[in-house]
């Protein structure tokens, strides 16, 4: 016994001498998250100043709240916000449903060889950038020569202005982000699919249930707290609609319902010059969204027992 | 099984296979768009299969001077970010992974909170874009590597990992008198290849992909891929009367060839690494 103890308090020892070695580890990711994440923190100061490159953060004039004032009565950012909103509840509607029904019909394919071909392919948009997808939709969308309008065209109907039209655009870009993220989506439920205990089926076979009274009394409430999860979480995402997206299929012609915090940000901020403002209105996103997910994570934990860390 | 579950399997095989040509169909038409003569693409002919099959719309757009340097600082530029942001979210997974106790380090708490701080909450666009410009790193490869190279939500990811692996393990090596340099490199290291990869395949991914920091923090032409990609294809919309109508449309296989370079490395990578990222992912998500 006590050899035992003598070991361990020399190990004891040993260790505290060489905790030197995971400071050490740990600085160079200390460090760049120091100069890049909380420098810039610094900067949201510029939200209260009327910023001025030359004069910089420490020579600016001070104007308080202007900027905030401004923001909730300049019209264009009150329709920001509602864009921003509409699109994002959108997708994430339209994305809980395909991708969940995605996940349970393919789950119930017993080829093994086709389950695994179908998933390779329609995991694969996601991992394409919307650079890329902007190219390729911008050249099978285009209302004169596009194959969709061809094909619509070929079927009787008029062709379709998608990345045009306000109202059509909004459409495009709720589908094409489900087309995109489906089945990539589907990998968290097809996890907690597999998870599900199979003597559950057996003795549910035994009472003489189909595959629809198994899905609908075994599978489904087995990945509720999952389901609770991904949505929980997601709400935590309503002021993100999807900067690279958009910003990848907009143009002018659909400022109207297109435009979103982050595009606005960009807009004011990058391109007209107007540092403070777009400081403001992305930091007024941020607290709103800090907000949100601080709220999504609690409710995760207290519904699914779900942590981070 | 029931002629009703016969019925439902064959028409479920069905669907998901036409999924599967639904994520594939807009590749393969800007593909045989890309193959095809200009005359076919011109009289929208051509649908899946190219028509006049050449491969010059893939010379042509390698032939433009600014497109080449590109495609090399896209290349520069992931395989720094791959090995410095691997390296130091790794590091830093491995001293957290051990917690507060006796085996981890003072102050764990502080660390955790500072990393979450830092995942929730950033200054935004213009303080972070005055920050880079002012240290000096505007239009330099560091500007496109280092901003990103903490990535949180990796960290927890491959904590998590460490996390699982025996502690036995580690214990016998410090027994043996390895110190926390050899235990990290020569064990934790090889016995997390599955997360490894995941990760590696997320950031290769992000690092080739991403073109917002190229527009802003580079100069010119001196631009990876994906941003001399963005303002290719970013030609206004415009109307099919429009008089430049036609010289446009000589373009479209040139800019078909274009974004599917653009797309190549994923295209490649991905098959090899797809194995690793669902059950990377799933080791990742899933808590004890």
């Amino acid at each position: 016994m006590d050899t035992v103890k003598a070991i361990k308090k020399k190990e004891k020892i040993v260790r505290r001498k060489d905790s030197w070695q995971l400071y050490l580890m740990l600085l160079p990711a200390l460090a760049l998250a120091f100069v890049f994440v909380y420098i810039p923190i610094g900067g949201i100061v510029m939200a209260f100043q009327e910023y001025k490159p030359y004069l910089g953060i420490t020579g600016s004039k001070w104007v308080g709240w202007d900027q905030f004032r401004f923001m909730f009565e300049y019209p264009d950012s009150v329709q920001v916000f509602w864009n921003t909103l509409r699109i994002a509840l959108l997708k994430l509607l339209f994305g809980t449903v395909s991708t969940l029904s995605f996940a349970l019909l393919i789950n119930e394919v017993r080829k093994k060889f086709l389950r695994s071909t179908v998933q390779t392919f329609v995991f694969l948009p996601h991992f394409l950038s919307w650079v890329v997808l902007g190219g390729i939709f911008l050249e099978i969308l285009d209302p004169a020569n596009g194959l969709v309008n061809e094909a619509l065209k070929a079927m009787g109907f008029k062709p379709i202005f998608f990345l045009g039209e306000n109202n059509w655009f909004v459409f495009t870009v709720v589908a094409s982000d489900v087309w995109k993220e489906f089945g990539y989506g589907s990998i968290v439920f097809l996890a907690a699919l597999a998870g599900i205990n199979p003597a559950l089926y057996e003795a549910a076979q035994l009472d003489g249930a189909g595959r629809w009274k198994q899905t609908l009394h075994i599978t489904l409430p087995s990945i509720v707290p999952t389901i609770a999860v991904v949505l929980t979480l997601s709400i935590s995402q309503v002021l993100n609609a999807g900067f690279d997206q958009i910003f990848n299929l907009y143009n002018p012609l659909v400022y109207g319902k297109g435009d979103i915090i982050d595009t606005f940000v960009y807009r004011i901020g990058l391109v007209d010059g107007n540092y403070s403002f777009s400081t403001a209105v992305g930091l007024f996103k941020s607290i709103v969204s800090l907000i949100l997910i601080l709220g999504a994570y609690r409710i995760a934990y207290k519904v699914a027992d779900y942590k981070i860390f | 099984m029931t002629a009703a579950e016969r019925g439902f399997q064959f028409f479920n095989q069905i669907l998901m296979v036409l999924l599967a040509l639904i994520c594939l169909v807009p590749l393969l038409h800007v593909l045989a768009i890309s193959l095809s003569s200009s005359p076919a693409v011109m009289s929208n002919q051509v649908t899946f299969w190219p028509i006049g099959l050449n491969f010059n719309s893939y010379v042509k757009a390698l032939e433009n001077p600014t497109f080449l340097p590109a495609l090399g600082l896209s290349a520069e530029r992931t395989i720094l970010s791959l090995a410095i942001s691997l390296l130091v979210n790794c590091l830093a997974a491995y001293v957290l992974s051990k917690g507060g106790g006796r085996d981890g380090i003072a102050g764990y708490s502080g660390f955790v909170g500072f990393f979450i701080v830092a995942m929730l909450f950033n200054g935004g666009m213009i303080p972070t874009y005055l920050l880079v410009t002012n240290i000096g790193l505007y239009n330099t490869i560091w500007a496109l590597v280092l901003p990103g190279a903490v990535n949180v939500f990796y960290l927890i990811l491959i904590m998590n990992f460490f996390k699982a692996l025996p502690k036995e393990l580690e214990e016998a090596a410090f027994m043996d008198g390895a110190n926390h340099w050899q235990v990290f490199a020569r064990m934790f290291l090889p016995l997390s290849l599955p997360v490894l990869a995941t990760v590696g395949l997320f950031m290769v991914v992000n690092d080739w992909n991403e073109w917002f920091m190229g527009s802003i923090y580079m100069k010119g032409d001196n631009v990876p891929l994906s941003t001399l990609l963005k303002s290719i294809i970013s030609v206004p919309v415009v109307d099919a009367s429009n008089a430049n109508e036609v010289a446009k449309l000589n373009n479209r296989s040139i800019r078909a060839a274009q974004v599917l370079i653009g797309a190549l490395p994923i295209l490649l990578i991905y098959p090899v690494l797809q194995r690793f990222f669902t059950q990377g992912i799933v080791i990742g998500a899933v808590k004890e």
